[in-house]
């Protein structure tokens, strides 16, 4: 599985930072081969708004097929839903593999709903 | 006096650069004086435009005839003609399309209606379709006014596009008073620019000429009369008449300050329905402004000399989470947020500061800061005409939605008009000579400076500029960096009022939110609606009730509301007249004296210290 984590710096022992939209980085984690690479969460710069959106659309793009991050927003998990997915909401302070292994012991189950209501929906 | 006004239709705007001066109370009470006055023969008409918090209404008691809904055009797709290309998605710029794996999401409450996507898409797949996003409720028969007030569904960001509506509904033959929204971004650009006249309403304390300044500035930019209006006026009124003067436009009157008047208010009388000896200076300020009201003359302003530090102090700090990031905001504005959140800068030992309302940044009157530096910030763009390769076709004056583009019969020549462009882009795509390009719209600066206190992170948007919400962000931003650099305990937070973008980007991601609210008709409906904000992160918000004592009724209400929710009362501070005294003297209450106020803040500032995550 490739799971995409939002995390607050570039280190395998990084913690996961606990916005989407407005991470800094994400790190693409491969729990198949173990590989990792990091992504910057870049934004146009021009937009005032979405960033969850567009955070979510480089993600797909990416090739993730699970999202790991603090809170995900009404509008991201749309985006993340359609294309397929699967999203885990961390709660406290965890490095990026501690996630990883949470999901992958089935300790966490994956969302169904948004759990951070955005522009007032 | 007022029998030869010498005009059929006049549209005065009343504005004020900060929230909670007296706005609404001034708007109402204009509209009440001149509506019966014998010697003013035309009709009144009020408009409500603070369409994200109209309050109006709370004072009057009116049948509406007329609900008229407001509607703004959305993309729809049609899924046999869409190939899933993507390139609405990337052309919008309002992050409004996203499109993954061939599938296009639209996301219609961040649609500004600009019809980018229906113009670029080459497979005719997306029309525009109507949504409705707002309405307007009018009482033509009100009296001694007709009355109408706008409200911009929740949710929704296209307020200008109500308010435009709003407009047209002036009347042709009459005075129309409209009552705008607070601080100097888009809506009250809207405003103020369809108005004849303006008067800014003001309050004598540091706080209030800063934001008056503001004000004054957009005024300018917009070449627009006007005239000041100073509410709650004491002994410290030299304050605003030195700055107008500096700006040569005149203090049309003054209304003093008095409990009962404040009291009046809270209860949601019209105050010059109440107290008779008002009327005569109301008229007053009226007639002045008919023949005294004059643009405000340039005052220059310091300009930020940047190199940019900013972006290297963001990339090299790792983030840490040792500090505890306490938000304070109120929905309505002028409820003594900054006042009480300055105190908590003296109170703390380990801080940085960040004032993010950015429209009107006022925390650092309370602080005595040196700026360490200042830095330009560039967020929107805007569209600009090449006249060499211009051909003269018309088609961009035809395609914009938002009117910003203007065609002078003598010279046929098609510029921008930097007001109303929203940077949509929709112009450059459709110009057939590509004699359109866009350049960087200055929107305004970020400051970091020192104080014996701790460090403040403060800015400023340029007047009419828009990404307020992404302006807050980057002050967040700065202020996590340094407040993880230095190894602080408390990341304390001056939100802006309302509850639309800047108050969202203030939230998110927030430890702690506290609201603080008085006890007035028009703060407990704007605290119902700021506490659903907070909710919707996943806050549990809690309050501080300030000037508790000027209404025990309102302030029942707000303690029974906390209540049932379960929320936090964390304390209440008593009206006291020094804590304008320690404004004007630039500094915060806890450090001015021991009085009422200063030690009920001193108890809150404890309580939040020991309930501290």
């Amino acid at each position: 599985m490739k799971y995409a984590v939002s995390v607050r710096e570039q280190s395998v022992d990084a913690k996961i930072d606990s916005r989407f939209g407005r991470a800094q980085m994400f790190a693409l984690y491969d729990s198949n081969t173990g590989e990792c690479s990091w992504h910057p969460n870049t934004q146009n710069f021009q937009a005032a708004q979405g960033a969850g959106i567009q955070t979510a659309q480089n993600v797909v793009n990416l090739g993730a097929e699970a999202v790991i991050s603090g809170h995900c927003g009404p509008k991201a998990f749309r985006v993340l839903e359609a294309a397929g997915v699967e999203i885990y909401s961390i709660e406290g302070d965890l490095t990026m593999k501690e996630a990883v292994q949470m999901v992958e012991s089935g300790k966490l189950k994956a969302m169904e709903g948004a759990d951070v209501e955005g522009h007032w929906v | 006096m007022l029998k030869d006004t010498g005009f059929d239709s006049l549209k005065v705007a009343i504005c004020s650069g900060k929230g909670g001066t007296g706005k609404t109370t001034l708007a109402l009470s204009l509209a009440w004086t001149l509506g019966r006055a014998e010697e003013f023969s035309l009709p009144v008409r009020l408009l409500d435009c603070d369409v994200e918090e109209p309050n109006c209404h709370l004072f009057l008691r009116c049948n509406y005839d007329e609900l008229l809904p407001v509607f703004a055009e959305k993309p729809v797709f049609d899924m046999q003609l869409c190939n899933g290309c993507g390139i609405c998605g990337k052309k919008c710029r309002y992050n409004a399309i996203a499109v993954v794996k061939g599938k296009p999401l639209a996301f219609n409450d961040l649609c500004h209606s600009c019809g980018v996507c229906a113009a670029i898409c080459q497979h005719k797949a997306i029309t525009l379709k109507p949504e409705r996003i707002g309405e307007i409720l009018v009482d033509y028969n009100y009296k001694p006014f007709s009355f109408m007030f706008g409200r911009l569904n929740v949710g929704e960001s296209q307020s200008p596009m109500v308010i435009s509506e709003m407009l047209r509904l002036t009347l042709s033959a009459g005075l129309n008073i409209i009552d705008g929204p607070p601080g100097t971004a888009c809506n009250t650009v809207k405003t103020i620019a369809s108005a004849d006249k303006v008067i800014l309403v003001t309050e004598p304390t540091p706080f209030g000429a800063n934001d008056l300044a503001l004000a004054l500035d957009l005024c300018a930019q917009l070449n627009k009369p006007c005239g000041i209006v100073i509410n709650r006026s004491d002994s410290n009124d030299s304050l605003i008449e030195t700055l107008v003067g500096r700006y040569r436009v005149p203090v049309l009157g003054k209304i003093p300050f008095k409990r009962e008047y404040a009291r009046a208010c809270s209860d949601g009388f019209v105050l010059t329905e109440e107290f008779p000896e008002l009327r005569a200076g109301i008229l007053g300020s009226f007639s002045r402004l008919l023949s005294e009201a004059a643009v405000p003359a340039v005052v220059k302003g310091e300009s930020p000399q940047g190199e940019c530090r900013i972006d290297t102090q963001l990339r090299s700090t790792a983030r840490s989470e040792n500090f505890q990031e306490l938000t304070i905001l109120s929905g309505k504005g002028g409820t003594g947020k900054t006042s009480v959140l300055g105190a908590f800068v003296s109170l703390a030992d380990s801080l940085v500061a960040a004032d993010c309302d950015v429209d009107a940044a006022n925390l650092r009157l309370l602080m005595n800061d040196k700026v360490l530096f200042t830095d330009r910030v560039s967020l929107g763009a805007e569209a600009i005409i090449d006249q060499q390769k211009c051909i003269k076709c018309g088609k961009c004056l035809e395609a914009c939605r938002f009117g910003a583009i203007d065609h002078d019969e003598h010279t046929e020549r098609y510029t921008v008009n930097d007001v109303n462009c929203e940077g949509c882009g929709l112009c450059l795509e459709i110009c057939p000579a590509n004699a359109i390009s866009e350049i960087r719209a200055e929107t305004g600066s970020l400051t970091l400076s020192e104080s014996s206190r701790g460090r403040l992170v403060h800015a400023k948007l340029a007047a009419a500029a828009e990404n307020s919400g992404k302006l807050v962000s980057m002050v967040r931003d700065l202020a996590f960096a340094v407040v993880a650099q230095q190894k602080k305990e408390w990341l304390l937070v001056d939100g802006p009022p309302g509850t639309a973008c800047p108050a969202i980007a203030t939230v998110t991601g927030s430890d702690r939110v506290v609201l603080v609210t008085e006890p007035t008709i028009a703060a407990v409906h704007d605290l119902e609606r700021i506490i659903r904000l907070v909710r919707h992160f996943s806050l549990k918000p809690e309050i501080i009730i300030n000037k508790a004592d000027i209404n025990p009724t309102y302030a029942r209400k707000i303690r029974d509301l906390a209540e049932n929710a379960g929320y936090m009362i964390l304390g209440e501070i008593p009206f006291d007249e020094t804590v304008k005294e320690a404004i004007k003297a630039g500094m915060s209450i806890v450090d001015f004296n021991d009085g009422p106020a200063s030690e009920a803040i001193r108890t809150i500032w404890k309580k939040i210290k020991e309930t501290r995550k």
